[in-house]
């Protein structure tokens, strides 16, 4: 079910919030930006897939 | 029931997006965003139905009906436009928002313009 797409980024937005600040903590602020980085290309990937579905069935339901 | 799916969905997102929005705003941002199309598209399939079946008894009444697919054409613009705006103005950028909004309403006067012009032919025909 896409349900788990919500889950799936929450999920990494979690997983990249701890460990920013275990290594902020750490004292290794630029190993944390790198994560934060990371996380958010991730992200990212899965979004842009999946916006494009709504587009589409848009286009094709009112003949834009 | 599919209200209850929606309901479920909006909720849970709501929550995850709360939770995040303290840490993270871009993740909380992106939870909207998908949240946003899951549920349209919960609904879409339901949607394409009613407009096709509503196109099928306007033909069988034989009702004449010049400009459906401009008016078609317009909800889909401003409801493109309104889903864009609402992220964006979740997302604290009312001022792209506004833009977005605004280009949708340029676009749908170019789209009516044909109908403003069949008016105005109509009225000419009319007056003596």
């Amino acid at each position: 079910m896409e349900v788990d797409l919500i889950f799936k980024v929450a999920a990494i937005g979690i997983v990249v919030a701890v460990l920013n600040q275990v290594l902020i903590r750490s004292g290794r602020e630029d190993q944390a930006m790198m994560t934060t980085l990371a996380g958010l290309i991730v992200v990212l990937f899965i979004i842009v897939r999946e916006i494009s579905t709504p587009f589409d069935t848009i286009k094709t339901i009112f003949n834009l | 029931m599919d209200i209850f799916k929606i309901v479920i969905i909006g909720i849970v997102g709501t929550v995850l997006a709360v939770l995040l929005s303290d840490y993270r705003k871009d993740f909380a941002m992106m939870i909207g965003l998908i949240t946003g199309i899951i549920i349209f598209l919960l609904v879409a399939d339901l949607l394409s139905k009613t407009l096709t079946s509503l196109i099928n008894m306007l033909n069988e009444a034989d009702v004449q009906f010049r400009y459906l697919d401009v008016a078609l054409k317009i909800i889909g613009v401003s409801y493109l436009a309104k889903f864009a705006g609402q992220i964006c103005r979740d997302a604290g950028e009312g001022a792209i928002a506004i833009k977005v909004e605004m280009a949708a309403k340029i676009i749908i006067l170019a789209l009516s313009l044909p109908v403003i012009g069949a008016l105005i032919q109509l009225v000419i025909q009319i007056l003596p």
